[in-house]
C-alpha cells in the first residue's frame, strides 16, 4: 500500500529564478525506510518540507503529492499534524517545554486528546525510549543525543504514519547518532512507521534502508533498493557522502556486488601496506596545560581532573571523547574563557595572565566556539571582516560577504567563521566541533585549510567527534575521559587502537588505512 | 516537608493565601506570634540555611527600628529624640509588623521551595492551557538565551572583537552581543514555532495534562483548611477581634468568638506540619510492621 505518492513535483522558491526541485516522482509504500542523500543545497530539505505542510516554504509548486491517496492540500490541519511527524536538524531549538514530560505531552495537548488517550500514548512511547524515569527532568539538562531522542519520541506521540527527518544526527556524536539510528530502525520495524530521512553521514543507515534516493541540483537522480541504486556509480558528490565500503568499492573499479556495511566490506579490498606515520618535526610548544582542575562552583563536581596537554607549533591535535567528558571546558580554560582553580596554562611559554590588554587574542591565540554563528554580530558577514586583510585568508570568502550569517549553509558558515577567527592571525588555533552539519565535500575544504595553516607553523587543537575529519588532517590525537586525558598518539596508531573513535575505513581494512 | 511537597498544588496554594490574608487582616500580636512560630518550624523542616534566616532577621530588625523613629502616633511617649517622641504604641506596632513581615518571608521561602515550575503550570492550566504552555516555553528558553549570550560574548572576546576596557567601548560591545543575541533568538523562535506547528499547535483547543493527582489526604487538607479559615474569619463579623494600636492600645474583646477564631487560626497555621508529622509517624508505624 502506498502511503506517499509524489508525481512530477516541481518547486520554485519565491523570488528565485531556478527551480529548487524539478519533476520529482516516486512513491513510498507504508512501512518502508527511505534514505535521501545528496549534496547541501540540492533540494533534500525542500522535498521534506513540501511533504510536511506546516513547514512548506513560500513559492510555486507544480505536480501532486498524495498522502494515503489524498492530496496533501485536502488534508485538514489536524490530520497533517497528527499523521505526518517531523524531526529537524537542531535538537536544541525544537524542544519547547521545560520538562521532559511536558514535551512528550505537547502533541497530545495540541490535538486535544482525552486524558486516557494522551496518557496511554505517552506511557508507551516513554517506556519504549526509556524516558519514564526522566519525565520530571529539565530538558536543558539532557545531552544532545537525549534531546534528539526526545524530539523523535514527541513526534511519535500522535502515532504518525509517516515520519520525516531532516539531518537528525548531524549535530550528534558518533555514539549518540548510532543510538538514534537504531531507535529509528526499531520504530520502523516494530511500530511500522514509514521513515524518510535525509542525512549526510549514511554509514549506519544503508543497512536499514528499503529505498535509497539521490537528490542533486533539484533532480532525483536515483531511487530504489540500495543495492540496485549502488550497482551504478553515483556522481562524485554523492559518493563522497556514502559509507566507506561503497567508496572503496567504486575506487577499486566497482566489480561485483557493492558492499553496504563495514561487515560486508571486510576482506573485500586489498591494501598493500600499513601506512606509516611520516616523520614530522614540530616547533616549540604552543600550548602547555599542566595539572588543570576545573569546576563551576565550590560544591559541584570536578569537570577537569588534572589535565596535562602539550601541543607544539605546526601540530594538528584532535581531542576525542564522549559528551560531558570535559573537552569543551578544556578548550575554554586554554583560551582563558574559564579559569581553572588549580594548574597552569602556558601559551608560547608565557602564562596566560602575563598577556595584557587583549594581546593574547591578537596574533597569538584564537578560538572557534561550538556555535559558529556567534562569531558574527552584524547583519552581513562582511561587516565582521571590516578591518581584516581578506587576501591573507586561506579561503576565498568574497562571495559570502554580502550575505546574512543565518542564510549560509552549514559548511559555508563554518568556513566563514574560521576565516574570521583566522583574521586575527593566531599562532595557536582552538576549534570546538568545527564540522557540525557539514557534508563530506565541505569537510575536505576545511581539512585542507587546517593542513595549510599547520604548514605555516600554526598549532591547531580541535575538539571533535568527527573521526573522518581527523583522518584527513590530524597529526596526533588524544582521548579524553572523565576529566582527564587518557591517551595520546599519532593519528594512525590512535585509530588502529580504537574500536569506536575510529573511521569506518580503518575498521574495514583492519587498520591498514585510516 | 515530604507530605506537603507531594500535596496537590491547589490545596497548598489555598493554604498560603489563606494564612497570609488572615495574618494581615488580624494584625494582632497573638496571630503574628503563631504565624511566626509555624513559619520558622516549616523553614527548619524545609532545610532552610541559617544564612537565609540571618538575612531575613536583618529585615526584621530594620523594620522594627524604623517604625518608632518615623511614626509619631501613639499616646504614651517613653523618650524624646530631639522634639520627636518615641511612643510605646509605635514600638509595639513596629515589633508586630516586623514579626509579621518576618513570618511572611519564612512562609514565602517555603512556598517558593515547594512551588516548582511544574506545579506553577499545573496551577495555571485550568485558567488557560495556552498560558501554561507559554510559561513552560519561557522557562525553557530563558536559560538557553543566557547560555547563548555567554557564548557570544566569549566568542567575541577570543577573536579580539570585545574592544577595550573603557566604558563606551564596553557599552558598544555589549550592544553588539545583545543585537546578535536578538537575531539568534528570532531564528531560534522560528524553529521552535515550526516544531510546535508540526505537532498540531493551533489546530484546535489545547488541553493540559500533568502527573498531579488528588490524594484523599489532599482533599482532607483542603476541606480542613477551608473550614478553619471560615472558623477564624466568621467570628470576626460578630465581635471586635482586632487589636488597636493607636492612639492607645485596646485589646480585642475576649470571649467565645475570640477563642474560636484564635483556636481555628492556630490549627490552620500548623495544619501542614500536623499532616507532615502524622505522615512521618504513619511511615514509622508501617515500617515497624514490615
Amino acid at each position: 500500500m502506498e502511503i506517499l505518492t509524489v508525481k512530477d513535483l516541481s518547486f520554485t522558491y519565491k523570488n528565485a529564478a531556478d527551480p529548487a526541485l524539478e519533476n520529482v516522482s516516486f512513491s513510498v509504500d507504508a512501512g518502508q525506510f527511505v534514505t535521501i542523500c545528496g549534496p547541501t543545497g540540492g533540494g533534500k530539505s525542500t522535498l521534506l518540507r513540501l511533504i510536511k505542510r506546516e513547514l512548506s516554504p513560500a513559492g510555486t509548486l507544480k505536480g501532486t503529492v498524495l498522502f494515503d491517496g489524498v492530496p496533501l492540500s485536502s488534508l485538514t490541519d489536524r490530520q497533517s499534524a497528527e499523521r505526518i511527524g517531523c524531526v529537524v536538524q537542531r535538537p536544541e531549538e525544537q524542544i519547547v517545554s521545560d520538562r521532559v514530560g511536558g514535551e512528550l505531552f505537547f502533541g497530545a495537548e495540541s490535538l486535544g486528546y482525552s486524558r486516557e488517550k494522551a496518557f496511554r500514548r505517552v506511557a508507551e512511547i516513554s517506556d519504549l525510549f526509556g524516558f519514564s524515569d526522566l519525565l520530571g527532568k529539565r530538558t536543558d539538562e539532557l545531552s544532545g543525543g537525549q534531546k534528539q531522542l526526545l524530539a523523535l519520541a514527541s513526534a511519535l506521540v500522535t502515532s504518525p504514519g509517516l515520519l520525516l527527518l531532516d539531518e537528525p544526527t548531524s549535530r550528534l556524536d558518533p555514539v549518540a547518532s548510532a543510538d538514534f539510528i537504531s531507535m529509528l530502525h526499531r520504530i520502523n520495524e516494530e511500530l511500522g512507521v514509514t521513515v524518510m530521512i535525509a542525512e549526510h553521514s549514511t554509514s549506519g543507515l544503508l543497512r536499514y534502508s528499503d529505498r535509497l534516493m539521490f537528490i542533486e541540483d533539484g533532480r532525483m537522480t536515483a531511487f530504489g533498493a540500495p543495492r540496485d541504486v549502488l550497482s551504478q556509480m553515483p556522481s562524485e558528490k554523492v559518493l563522497s557522502d556514502m559509507p566507506a565500503p561503497v567508496r572503496e568499492h567504486w575506487k577499486n573499479g566497482g566489480k561485483g556486488e557493492c558492499p553496504l556495511t563495514v561487515k560486508e566490506g571486510r576482506g573485500l579490498f586489498t591494501y598493500d601496506s600499513r601506512d606509516k606515520a611520516p616523520v614530522k618535526e614540530y616547533g616549540d610548544p604552543a600550548l602547555e596545560c599542566s595539572g588543570l582542575y576545573f569546576r563551576y562552583g565550590r560544591g559541584s563536581q570536578d569537570i577537569l581532573k588534572g589535565v596535562d596537554l602539550t601541543v607544539r607549533e605546526g601540530e594538528i591535535r584532535f581531542i576525542f571523547g564522549g559528551n560531558g567528558c570535559g573537552k569543551t571546558t578544556l578548550l575554554n580554560c586554554a583560551a582563558g574563557i574559564e579559569r581553572p582553580y588549580s594548574g597552569s596554562v602556558r601559551v608560547f611559554g608565557r602564562k596566560l595572565s602575563s598577556y595584557k590588554n587583549g594581546e593574547l587574542y591578537s596574533g597569538n591565540l584564537s578560538m572557534l566556539c561550538q556555535d559558529a554563528v556567534s562569531v558574527f554580530t552584524h547583519d552581513t558577514v562582511g561587516e565582521s571582516f571590516k578591518r581584516a586583510d581578506l587576501s591573507s585568508l586561506p579561503y576565498d570568502i568574497s562571495g559570502l560577504l554580502p550575505r546574512h550569517p543565518y542564510d549560509l549553509s552549514g559548511g559555508e558558515l563554518q568556513i566563514a567563521a574560521l576565516c574570521r577567527v583566522l583574521a586575527t592571525s593566531p599562532r595557536l588555533l582552538l576549534l570546538d566541533e568545527p564540522t557540525k552539519g557539514m557534508d563530506a565535500a565541505a569537510k575536505e575544504v576545511f581539512a585542507n585549510v587546517l593542513r595549510g595553516l599547520a604548514g605555516k607553523g600554526v598549532a591547531v587543537v580541535t575538539v571533535s567527534h568527527d573521526t573522518e575529519l581527523a583522518a584527513m588532517c590530524a597529526d596526533t590525537c588524544s582521548m579524553m575521559f572523565s576529566g582527564g586525558i587518557v591517551c595520546t598518539g599519532d593519528v594512525r596508531d590512535f585509530m588502529r587502537g580504537n574500536a569506536f573513535y575510529t573511521t569506518d575505513l580503518c575498521r574495514m581494512s583492519g587498520g591498514a588505512v585510516i | 516537608m515530604i507530605w506537603f511537597d507531594k500535596c496537590n498544588p491547589f490545596p497548598a496554594l489555598f493554604y498560603f493565601i489563606s494564612v497570609t490574608v488572615l495574618a494581615a487582616l488580624f494584625n494582632n500580636p497573638y496571630h503574628t506570634a503563631v504565624t511566626l512560630a509555624a513559619s520558622i518550624v516549616m523553614f527548619v523542616f524545609m532545610r532552610g540555611r541559617a544564612r537565609v534566616a540571618l538575612s531575613f532577621s536583618v529585615v526584621f530588625v530594620l523594620t522594627f527600628i524604623v517604625n518608632p523613629l518615623v511614626s509619631k502616633k501613639g499616646a504614651t511617649p517613653l523618650i524624646f529624640i530631639g522634639n520627636d517622641p518615641i511612643t510605646l504604641e509605635s514600638i509595639i506596632y513596629g515589633l508586630n509588623s516586623a514579626a509579621m513581615i518576618l513570618s511572611v518571608m519564612f512562609l514565602f521561602f517555603t512556598f517558593t521551595r515547594l512551588l516548582d515550575s511544574e506545579k506553577l503550570l499545573y496551577l495555571l492550566s485550568p485558567f488557560s492551557a495556552s498560558a501554561a504552555m507559554t510559561v513552560s516555553a519561557v522557562l525553557r528558553f530563558a536559560p538557553l538565551y543566557l547560555r547563548q549570550a555567554r557564548l557570544i560574548s566569549a566568542q567575541q572576546k577570543v577573536i579580539g572583537a570585545e574592544g577595550g576596557r573603557s566604558i563606551p567601548e564596553r557599552l558598544r560591545s555589549g550592544v553588539r552581543v545583545f543585537s546578535a543575541l536578538s537575531t539568534w533568538a528570532l531564528e531560534n523562535g522560528i524553529i521552535a514555532a515550526d516544531s510546535m506547528a508540526c505537532r498540531g499547535y493551533g489546530t484546535g483547543k489545547r488541553t493540559f495534562f500533568s502527573f498531579f493527582g488528588f490524594r484523599p489526604s489532599d482533599l482532607v487538607f483542603l476541606l480542613l483548611s477551608a473550614a478553619l479559615t471560615a472558623g477564624a474569619a466568621v467570628p470576626a463579623a460578630f465581635s471586635r477581634l482586632s487589636f488597636m494600636y493607636y492612639p492607645v492600645i485596646v485589646l480585642p474583646e475576649t470571649g467565645t468568638a475570640f477563642a474560636v477564631s484564635a483556636a481555628s487560626y492556630t490549627l490552620l497555621v500548623f495544619l501542614p506540619l500536623i499532616f507532615e508529622i502524622t505522615d512521618r509517624i504513619k511511615w514509622k508505624y508501617l515500617q515497624s510492621k514490615i
